[in-house]
């Protein structure tokens, strides 16, 4: 995979998982499930991409884990928003807004 | 958590982050399974598809683990370990590259304290670069000591010193507890001391004028008896019990010690233990010509080297005006600064201290790290040709690498660690072997390199290691990569896919062989060229019969034996003593010990020669104080005349024995014998020669070496002791100090006893000092440069080894790539003769482009060393041809070996074999 690509796909990654942790904490494969729900099956994120972006933004605290039960009884690793999760979430949102506003009006020209 | 905790936990908790990462990825798959057999999939089939969903367990955990805080340390932990398990799997490379990696980087991080701690750290006192040395030169002597009239003119005239002070350096008897030492004295005024800016350690300095003697001149004036000890003596002698104020016994005298010096404080690299006043008479402004003291001047603020070098040349064109005093007055007043000119003229000079110190010793300190350097070059040459062929080897595992995903910059970094691992270990270790080789080596020449004491590892010298084992590890570590690239490697993993690059290579290693045969050659050639100068140093014809003679010093302190005959009866007695001891064939004394003793330079009245502004001037390079059987027991033949006679000690008229070459410069064509000499301004005249009696000379003796084996003889006027202290009143004297010689047959060790028995019997307050064989006194005179033939020795013998290797394991490897060819040549017929001289061929055409690069290299480089070498040429036929003669031979059995193992393959074996 290209990495101009890769970057840019990041960027919207991590915006997309902080958004789908923002209503309750889900374990990683309910994140993927919630994203594709919440873009209508635009985005289909790949186990290979989930992965190291949770991780990564757990270490930089915008996520804590902990293991619970899941729906049908197995024990699953759950992802919850932090405080500082949340704050980056809304500062992520309209930083993209003013990029997709921005793009946007720079297309109708 | 942040991303700080992160990295540590990563690192710290390795295997439960790894725990959890595994469960996690566990439960996703079987929550995915779950819901597909939810949505109606067979189980069976739910499995398939989860597992393809989630693509492989392992290179997932990899994606996961690459976004982790502390990746880099983690990979360089990964390497290592890696390394490690390599390095393990193959002791033998490993060894040889370690050893190699240690003796280079140890003789480099060696030679480099020497370089650091001599050349290159400041002097220990304040400002350093302030202090300047001053001497004087005349035109047969290019650097001479001051008078202490021309040394207080310049102390009053001179505006670029803020202080100016004066020294000499010797020797005194220090009697303390039951055995007497010997100890080497600096002996300075209160100037001195101040210029220098030390402070004491315990007590006080010399005080203001403390340190001058006055009385009329002629008259005997011993200076003050006050001392200041250095730190070590303290130690050594008083075991650092308190002493200030209290009196120790130096030359027979109680003096008071009124100070101790900090460790480590020096003067000139002196290696003083004892400071003692100098006892210069500011009165004394008329005796010009007797040139006892060097001085040292501490700059002022502002003054630079140049400026103060200017004033000099300045106030040398004028002095007399300056002082008032007219220049050419005959006799006494005489000596007045002068502008040099090609035969006549006497200045003042000046040169850094730290300069004046380290001068003619760090040309011979750079010759040697540059020769280290080679040595590592080299080292680093063949590490590189034994880790190409190492990754040669190691193609498949380098593709397999690459196949599973190792990127070019990840196996970079592979080769690298490699690289650094072995050099690391190699500095390390290294560094011990420098510690210990540094001691061993001040051990062994403590004198023949200045300012040892500060020789030692520091942290600039850790530095060096570390960057020379870095630099080391990352250039030949990176050599497989030269000719591999990523590309290559791929291929490899079809065999055969790489024939440009094995061929490429082939090459590669040939140059890298090639150019360690021309360092070898061109260290070589330099090692031998500084061994056949240390020979020619050694067998130079020092005018006397050096074999079987043994020497030590003694000193009759002239406050117990004030008179010079008592001196001399003493003596005489001491001898009769000695010559009785069985194995003693005979015994004598004098003044100074042959061959490197200091100068005298005296002013002398010569008969029948008057001295011209063309010629040399009336002025005797040594005079020699002897006893009877002196010519007789040294074995100097008298080329003319005859020597002195135990008759002579009693007659009136003065004799003397001159030699050769002070007939050939002043009676040149004129009968020697009969002639007349007397010397002229003595130390302790009242004034010019009047009171001095005039010389018969009764004999010529051949020359003998003195000022070193390498220098041209001076003139030489001898003196008999044994009628000196009969002449009349002003000029009866014996010397204090002798050197006494005895011929025969029983080393040092064994005459020891019966030389000690001797002489305590006689005064047991007198310390018997540097008890030795003649041989070991040339050894000693000649011991800078064999200490630096021994070194580049040594170090062209590993260069030669390590090129004898290098081209030896290019050839065997080239043997074991071709051992299918070969095998199919010998059995089609080939002659076994013919594999043999092929294959020697190929070593012995590499070792040809060597030597001739490198004798090439050795005739530019060798001119560096030019000023280093004595009675033999940079471009020397002889030195050369056996440089290339011995590298031939070296490399013909490196080439031999290899060759001979191909020629004994058996092609039956071989070509089962594949």
């Amino acid at each position: 995979m290209p990495d101009r690509q890769l970057t840019l796909l990041q960027g919207t990654l991590d915006l997309l998982i902080l958004k789908a942790l923002s209503a309750a904490p889900l374990h990683g494969l309910g994140v993927s499930r919630r994203i594709e729900q919440i873009t209508g099956g635009t985005f289909v994120v790949q186990p290979g991409s989930l992965f190291p972006a949770l991780h990564r933004l757990e270490e930089s605290g915008w996520l804590t884990s902990d293991w619970q039960p899941s729906e049908n009884n197995r024990r699953a690793k759950y992802y919850t928003l932090t405080r500082a999760g949340r704050r980056q979430l809304g500062e992520e949102a309209s930083q993209w807004n003013q990029i997709a506003l921005a793009i946007g009006r720079a297309l109708k020209t | 958590m942040s991303r700080f905790f992160s990295f540590w936990r990563n690192l710290l908790r390795r295997a439960g982050v790894e725990r959890d990462l595994d469960a996690e990825l566990r439960a996703t798959f079987d929550l995915l399974v779950d819901e597909k057999i939810r949505s109606g999939t067979p189980p069976d089939e739910a499995r398939r598809a989860a597992r393809l969903e989630l693509g492989g367990l392992e290179s997932l955990k990899d994606q996961v683990r690459d976004t982790r805080a502390g990746r880099g340390v983690d990979i360089l932990l990964q390497d290592l370990r890696y390394t490690l398990r390599q390095l393990r799997r193959s002791p033998a490379f490993t060894t040889v590259a370690i050893i190699t990696l240690t003796l280079g980087i140890g003789a480099n991080s060696a030679i480099f304290s020497v370089v650091n701690g001599v050349i290159l750290r400041p002097l220990g006192y304040p400002r350093p670069q302030q202090l300047m040395h001053l001497t004087t030169r005349f035109p047969a002597s290019p650097q001479f000591w001051v008078s202490p009239p021309e040394y207080f003119e310049f102390r009053e005239i001179n505006r670029s010193f803020s202080e100016v002070g004066a020294y000499s350096v010797g020797e005194v008897d220090l009697n303390s507890g039951d055995r007497p030492q010997r100890i080497r004295a600096a002996f300075v005024d209160d100037h001195l001391l101040s210029a220098l800016g030390v402070q004491p350690a315990d007590g006080r300095l010399f005080m203001k004028g403390e340190t001058e003697v006055s009385a009329a001149p002629g008259q005997p004036a011993p200076p003050p008896p006050i001392a200041i000890l250095s730190y070590e003596l303290w130690q050594t002698a008083f075991g650092g019990a308190p002493i200030v104020g209290q009196a120790v016994e130096l030359n027979g005298r109680r003096s008071e010690v009124v100070g101790i010096m900090p460790a480590g404080t020096d003067l000139m690299d002196n290696r003083t233990e004892i400071w003692l006043p100098l006892g210069l008479n500011p009165a004394n402004r008329q005796i010009r010509g007797n040139h006892s003291v060097y001085l040292i001047g501490r700059l002022k603020e502002g003054a630079t080297v140049q400026s103060a070098r200017t004033e000099l040349t300045a106030l040398v064109e004028n002095w007399g005006e300056r002082v008032g005093i007219k220049p050419g007055t005959p006799g006494a007043t005489g000596h007045v600064f002068t502008p040099m000119t090609e035969r006549d003229g006497h200045i003042l000079q000046m040169k850094p201290v730290q300069e004046e110190i380290v001068g003619a010793v760090s040309q011979s300190i750079w010759v040697l790290q540059a020769a280290v350097g080679l040595v590592l070059l080299i080292a680093c040459a063949n590490l590189a040709n034994l880790l190409l062929a190492r990754a040669e080897t190691r193609q498949r595992e380098f593709a397999v690498r690459t196949a599973l995903g190792a990127g070019r910059a990840r196996l970079l970094r592979q080769f690298t660690t490699e690289g650094m691992v072995l050099s690391i270990t190699g500095g390390v270790v290294g560094l011990l072997l420098a510690r210990i080789g540094l001691q061993a080596l001040v051990a062994a020449y403590p004198a023949s390199l200045p300012r040892t004491h500060d020789v030692a590892i520091d942290p600039v010298v850790l530095l060096f290691t570390f960057v020379v084992s870095t630099a080391t590890g990352v250039l030949f570590g990176l050599a497989p990569m030269m000719h591999t690239g990523v590309r290559g490697l791929a291929s490899a993993l079809n065999e055969g896919g790489a024939k440009g690059v094995v061929a490429a290579r082939r090459h590669l290693r040939g140059g890298l062989v090639a150019m360690e045969i021309a360092l070898a050659v061109v260290l070589v050639t330099g090692a031998a060229l500084l061994v056949r100068t240390v020979y020619n140093l050694m067998t130079v014809d020092a005018g006397f019969d050096r074999s079987r003679l043994v020497t030590f010093s003694m000193t009759l302190p002239p406050i117990n034996y004030r008179q010079p005959s008592a001196r001399a009866q003493t003596y005489q007695r001491i001898l009769e003593q000695l010559r009785a001891i069985p194995g003693v064939q005979g015994a004598t004394a004098m003044s100074g010990l042959p061959p490197d003793r200091p100068p005298n330079k005296q002013d002398t009245d010569i008969a029948n020669y008057t001295a011209s502004p063309e010629g040399p001037g009336s002025n005797v390079d040594y005079y020699q104080n002897v006893m009877s059987d002196y010519f007789e027991t040294m074995g100097i033949p008298i080329v003319q005349g005859r020597s002195f006679q135990p008759a002579d000690g009693a007659s009136s008229g003065m004799v003397a024995v001159v030699n050769e070459t002070f007939v050939n410069t002043f009676w040149k064509g004129q009968n020697p014998i009969g002639q007349r000499l007397r010397p002229c301004c003595f130390p302790g005249a009242a004034s010019a020669s009047d009171d001095v009696p005039w010389f018969t000379v009764i004999g010529v003796a051949k020359d003998v070496k003195q000022g070193g084996v390498e220098r041209q003889t001076g003139t030489e006027f001898y003196q008999f002791v044994d009628q000196r202290v009969n002449s009349v009143v002003a000029f009866r004297a014996a010397p204090a100090t002798m050197n006494v010689v005895l011929r025969t047959t029983l080393p040092p060790a064994v005459l020891s006893q019966s030389i000690e028995r001797v002489v305590r019997a006689v005064d047991r307050t007198v310390p018997i000092v540097r008890l030795r064989d003649m041989t070991g006194v040339f050894a000693e005179s000649i011991s800078r440069p064999r200490l630096l033939a021994q070194l580049v020795g040594a170090f062209a013998g590993l260069a030669l080894l390590l090129a004898a290797i290098g081209t030896y394991g290019v050839l065997s490897y080239m043997v074991t790539a071709r051992r299918r060819e070969i095998g199919i040549r010998l059995a089609l017929g080939a002659d076994r003769a013919r594999v043999v001289a092929q294959i020697m061929k190929q070593g012995l055409s590499l070792t040809a482009v060597g030597a001739t690069a490198g004798l090439a290299g050795a005739l530019v480089l060798n001119r560096l060393i030019a000023s280093l070498l004595f009675g033999v040429q940079p471009t020397d036929i002889a030195t050369l041809s056996a440089v290339i003669l011995v590298i031939t031979l070296v490399a013909a059995v490196a080439s031999w070996l290899p060759a001979m193992r191909a020629a004994r393959l058996d092609p039956n074996v071989v070509l089962k074999d594949q």
